[in-house]
């Protein structure tokens, strides 16, 4: 596990040193999603230098994927001048939506398009080699460095833009160099992380910081910390739970992020969600009885026969899934030469092994029908009760939020 | 190179494996583009070692971060081929050539 983990957790806490430092920044300016478009101008990048027969992972995508984040920055900077006329945010969304559109267009005459952007996507931080974190690490040193020793006109630029006017700093040139850096460190990021963690490390450490504190110095020592027990939390996860690492690493963030809020909520705040989530689901039984709740008590919807059809698939499914997985990890031992076994019984198994997933699959649609016929008879008799109790709770929490609110 | 064991990236080139007798013993990658876990790459590492298996077929398209980390973890040899080619048989003619080289 060491092994395997080390250096990509490492790259984990070399992202985070830099991304959370320029979320705050990303934050103060009102621009959260600035990283994903820049994030995405740069997978533009690389799709043309895939189309053009470069490798994903080759220089010439680096430097195709830098040039087009560069003129992103720039476009960026340019579109805080023009924001009377068009909203900055506007044109980051824009610039999102019309990336991803070409990104898909180009890949669409690449073979495997799909798949590369799904690569993008989600990166190959358990990949990372030495070489990668330690090149990482210089660049964000140099990086970080620079905006230490001009911290002062960054931060009044991104965090109070009055003052930078009155004091006649010149804006454009220091959001070109405040994008320009972004721009670099997310290309960067991005080849190795994938866009969705990187965006995950450049957000959820800082917002999560803002929560808690209100000077920069020590929202920016929370987000380290935070960064850093997430990327942990989500290697483990991956690990024990066997989850593809970015992805586990990215629903990490989301988790510690509801958990930050919902210990920041009142109580009443959080009973109210829980009062909507009750009536939602009531609303939905009675819409769409189709739509799977499995929190819903189904049992004593069915009748004494189907409650035995549901009892016997419960265990077929049961004893078919672990009979099953147990004959396929003598499959693969076959197959890695840890076990012997002649040509002729190897086809006997496997033809065993697919008519009884047949059989496996029969039974979970037994499941499924006798669920949906317990969904469809709870429908008004479940459905109208939970609805009813949900907006009610709602109402009442409501009224006793306006009473308690000062005149 | 008959009866050898491989790994392949993609669970693909079946038909190619069987008809000149390599083994395809797993998959590194087996839904493309969606990374394996840690667990899975493990276990792949410390099988490829215990059963001595020196070949990873890959193709142009894998994911090459992937590909090279096995290369280096199990000092397999890879050789990538091509799933298409201007005529049908140069094709398969170029990917034994591949494979023998």
């Amino acid at each position: 596990m060491i092994e395997l983990l080390a250096w990509p957790f490492v790259a984990g806490l070399v992202l985070t040193s830099m991304h959370a430092w320029l979320g705050l920044h990303v934050l103060a300016r009102g621009v959260v999603f600035v990283d994903l478009a820049l994030a995405q101008v740069a997978a533009l990048g690389i799709t043309v230098a895939i189309l053009y027969g470069h490798p994903v992972q080759g220089e010439a995508a680096y430097w195709h994927a830098l040039a087009f984040a560069a003129a992103g920055a720039v476009l960026f900077a340019a579109a805080r001048a023009h924001e009377a006329s068009i909203n900055q945010e506007a044109v980051i969304g824009i610039v999102y939506a019309v990336s991803a559109a070409l990104g898909v267009l180009a890949l669409d005459r690449a073979p495997q398009g799909a798949e590369h952007i799904k690569q993008l996507l989600i990166g190959s931080i358990l990949s990372v080699t030495p070489r990668e974190v330690a090149e990482l690490a210089l660049l964000y040193g140099v990086i970080g460095l620079a905006h230490w020793m001009l911290r002062r006109p960054l931060i009044e630029v991104s965090f109070d833009p009055l003052l930078a006017g009155a004091r006649r700093r010149r804006v454009f040139l220091w959001d070109v160099v405040f994008y320009g850096s972004f721009a670099l460190v997310v290309t960067s990021s991005v080849r190795i992380a994938g866009v969705l963690l990187v965006f995950s490390y450049l957000i959820v450490p800082a917002a999560i910081a803002g929560l808690f504190q209100s000077s920069l110095r020590a929202r920016l020592l929370l987000g380290w910390t935070l960064g850093a027990a997430i990327t942990a939390a989500g290697f483990l996860a991956s690990w024990s739970w066997d989850l593809p690492t970015g992805p586990a690493i990215v629903a990490a963030f989301g988790a510690a992020t509801a958990l930050a809020v919902i210990s920041r909520a009142s109580l009443r705040s959080v009973l109210m969600w829980l009062c909507g989530v009750v009536a939602v689901s009531g609303l939905v039984l009675i819409a769409a009885p189709q739509v799977e709740q499995p929190w819903l008590p189904e049992e004593m919807f069915l009748s004494a026969d189907e409650r035995e059809i549901r009892a016997d698939s419960l265990q077929s499914v049961e004893s078919a899934s672990s009979e099953l997985a147990r004959l396929r990890e003598l499959e693969q031992d076959v197959r890695w030469g840890r076990e012997r076994m002649d040509p002729e019984k190897q086809e006997r198994l496997r033809q065993y092994l697919a008519g009884r997933s047949e059989i496996l699959a029969g039974d979970q649609l037994v499941l499924k029908a006798l669920s949906e016929s317990a969904r469809e008879r709870q429908r008004y008799v479940v459905g109208i009760p939970l609805l009813l109790i949900g907006l009610g709770a709602l109402a009442y929490l409501f009224s006793g939020r306006a009473r308690s609110r000062p005149q | 190179l008959r009866g050898a064991r491989a790994v392949v990236i993609h669970d693909s080139w079946t038909y190619f494996a069987e008809r000149f007798g390599l083994s395809l013993v797993a998959a590194a990658e087996p839904t493309p583009g969606v990374p394996p876990s840690p667990a899975e790459l493990a276990r792949l590492f410390a099988r490829m070692r215990e059963a001595g298996v020196k070949l990873v077929i890959a193709d142009p398209h894998s994911n090459p971060v992937l590909v090279r980390q096995i290369a280096e973890k199990t000092g397999a040899r890879v050789v990538t081929l091509l799933p298409s080619g201007t005529d049908y048989l140069g094709l398969f003619e170029e990917n034994v050539r591949r494979l023998t080289q």
